[in-house]
């Protein structure tokens, strides 16, 4: 083999090596830190498009102690919204979510929400993030609509 | 850092799969195979069923000979994935959901979208999307053009007689149009200038369609209120200039001088239009259709030379480039300093609410106001304007659909299925599906239900927005003109009398060219 070509491979293989090592960096440091479920209220929740559900998560560190200021990004696998798809962890590592269900109808079958919860802050160097999903129960609304929701009044008739 | 975080990320993807090294397949970013529309359909509405499918048997049009219905939301296009990751947190469903629903109803007709279209470009752009289109014979069904923008060009099926039959699909429904509200029906996107029906409204902007999101620290500090009136505005960004604070930074929608600013179309348009209403609303029925703006212009009532109220419209316009506006705001990036608190009012549209109560990045608090109207302590030609005790007052559209000619003529089958499929989107739990996803507008039928995220925005007095507005040069062509001319005038380029001269010239040519290809009826002007 030409001692150039020797040269880029073992700059190459170099590269490659340095890289897993930040992503095992970040891999091993997204391991040290833990998303547990304080509370999902109401649970089981209404599926009518309105009625918020507040999510309680506390996130620690590898010795069980609270995580502060770490942002957690909310996205729902399955339908309905957070009010706000980011929050930052308080002193004592908890974080509150607001989050409106999907409306169960005619054209969407009731279904449970799968609630994905990553924690931005933890990784170093790549997006290797520490994940956490719950499962929300929903149940269907009693009633179609609910005054509130409806703002017929806007169209001045 | 998180830029530079997704940079190596990227760096060390290629790396692997240069040196076969790596195992991207089962990578934690997850699955990210390209999948075709079509094939992700069925994954989209896995878990729902069709509306009414079960109660209703299957049913065909034209003697089940198979239909395709090609078809056009724009912004309200279902997402190819269909289930939200972190890296594409963006997910969109309803709209497939609705189509497949239909489709369970009538097997013959298949919904594909047009999703080559330009979303995001503005009214020219779009209409050489749409001209290229009906040249290929690729012209969608169903599309979104911003409901009468290109009338002139004769593309809009008149939907008049259709909304005169019963919504199937809504029980006990006897006329389609009895589901909207009635004010829509003379809205100027929805209605042409004939006053014949040619879009129909899916959705309504929740209020105005911008607000001002407004730095409530800076506020604090300056012991500023918020602006009710558009001297208001502009006085409070005077006090956060001199505070350091950029006043107000634009939207990025808009990013060049144009005539049709926000604040033309919704702080100083509709109330120096509405204080000529008595001589342009001849008809007398509260409103200025389009038809009457066209006779108004050919009157002379908008003519800058030698009416001093039109010299004020635009003086007020130039006002917003010259005097709210910081130098360089063309190139500057408005992002950066409104997440370091460095913008005391930031204009921008309602649909980024949520995007806005997620945004940790930003270090101030925040609120949002609506758009402040012009008001006498500017000028004694701006009509008062009435406020609401809360919630906004009859609120323009802002997705409805045509059906469009060049589609549709000749094809009998496809004209059925269009409007049968028009008629499924409106029923009440259809709309409400699509606003409660969207999360920023309002349904527009009655008894749709309203987005939760929208509570506290709905919750203010809004300003009643006049049934008028400033007319623009009615066609492309003479828009563009308007625009050119108007750029040179805010930058000082043209002197006043040349430019109020050449936007009577416009305006007579454009509203001329209008009145010929719309063959408007002119009879009495």
């Amino acid at each position: 083999m030409k001692s150039g070509v020797k040269r880029k491979l073992i700059i190459f293989l170099a590269v490659c090596l340095g890289l897993c090592l930040i992503a095992g960096f970040d891999y091993a440091r997204s391991r040290m830190f833990h998303i547990s479920l304080v509370s999902m209220d109401p649970n089981p929740a209404v599926a009518d498009g309105q009625t918020p559900v507040t999510v309680t998560l506390l996130l620690t560190d590898h010795a069980g102690q609270p995580v502060e200021g770490h942002t957690l990004f909310a996205i729902s696998k399955n339908g309905g919204m957070f009010h706000s798809q980011r929050e930052v962890t308080d002193g004592k590592g908890a974080v509150s979510f607001i989050y409106y269900p999907y409306k169960a109808s005619g054209i969407t079958e009731l279904r449970d929400v799968c609630l994905s919860f990553s924690d931005e802050s933890n990784s170093v160097f790549i997006e290797i993030n520490t994940k956490a999903e719950f499962l929300l129960e929903l149940k269907k609304p009693e009633t179609t609509k609910t005054d509130s929701s409806i703002l017929d009044g806007i169209f001045g008739e | 850092m998180k830029r530079f975080k997704r940079s190596i990320a990227l760096f060390l993807a290629a790396v692997m799969l240069m040196g076969a090294v790596g195992c991207s397949q089962k990578a934690q970013n997850g699955d990210k195979e390209t999948k075709s529309p079509e094939t992700t359909a069925a994954a989209a509405t896995e878990g729902t069923k069709a509306a009414g499918s079960e109660a209703e048997s299957t049913k065909a049009v034209s003697d089940g000979a198979q239909v395709e219905l090609l078809v056009d939301m724009h912004g309200w296009m279902p997402t190819i994935n269909t289930e939200a990751t972190e890296e594409n947190p963006n997910v969109f469903l309803s709209p497939q959901v609705i189509a497949d629903a239909f489709q369970e109803m009538y097997p013959n007709i298949t919904v594909k979208w047009a999703r080559t279209k330009p979303v995001g470009a503005l009214q020219a752009e779009t209409a050489e999307w749409f001209t290229t289109q009906i040249n290929a014979g690729n012209c969608p069904a169903i599309a979104f053009s911003w409901g009468t923008q290109y009338q002139d060009r004769d593309w809009y099926l008149p939907l008049d007689e259709y909304l005169d039959t019963p919504n199937e699909f809504v029980e006990g429904n006897e006329k389609w149009r009895d589901l909207f509200p009635e004010y829509l029906w003379t809205n100027s996107s929805v209605a042409d200038a004939n006053q014949k029906v040619v879009a129909i409204p899916i959705a309504l902007y929740a209020g105005p369609a911008t607000g001002y999101f407004y730095n409530q620290d800076a506020f604090d500090e300056l012991g500023l209120q918020v602006p009710k009136t558009w001297e208001e505005l502009i006085t409070a960004a005077g006090k956060l200039k001199e505070a350091g604070y950029t006043g107000v930074s634009p939207t990025n929608i808009l990013p060049n001088i144009t005539f049709g600013s926000w604040v033309e179309q919704f702080s100083v348009g509709p109330y120096i239009a509405a204080g000529i209403m008595d001589e342009t609303d001849y008809d007398k029925d509260g409103k200025v259709s389009t038809a009457e703006q066209l006779r108004a212009v050919k009157a002379g009532l908008y003519n800058p030379v030698d009416k001093e109220y039109a010299k004020e419209f635009f003086r007020q316009l130039k006002r917003y480039y010259t005097e709210v506006l910081e130098t360089g705001w063309e190139s500057t990036d408005y992002v950066s300093l409104w997440n370091e608190g460095k913008v005391g009012m930031r204009e921008d549209g309602t649909w980024i609410l949520q995007s806005e109560n997620s945004n940790k990045e930003r270090k101030c608090a925040y609120g949002v106001f609506a758009v402040p109207p012009i008001q006498k302590d500017t000028t004694e030609y701006a009509a008062d304007a009435a406020y609401t005790e809360a919630g906004p007052y009859q609120p323009d559209p802002d997705l409805q659909l045509n059906i469009m000619k060049p589609a549709v003529e000749g094809k009998p089958e496809v004209l059925d299925a269009a409007v049968k499929f028009l008629k499924f989107l409106t029923t009440p739990e259809n709309i409400s599906a699509l606003v409660l996803e969207q999360g920023s507008d309002i349904g527009a039928v009655k008894g749709a239900d309203v987005p939760p995220i929208l509570t506290d925005w709905i919750s203010q007095p809004f300003a009643v927005t006049p049934k008028t507005n400033w007319p623009g040069a009615f066609t492309d062509e003479q828009g563009l003109a308007l625009d050119s001319n108007f750029e040179l005038w805010v930058k000082d380029s043209m002197e006043d009398d040349e430019f109020f001269e050449k936007v009577n010239e416009i305006q007579q040519k454009g509203a001329d060219d209008y009145i010929k290809s719309m063959n408007v009826d002119t009879t009495g002007w």
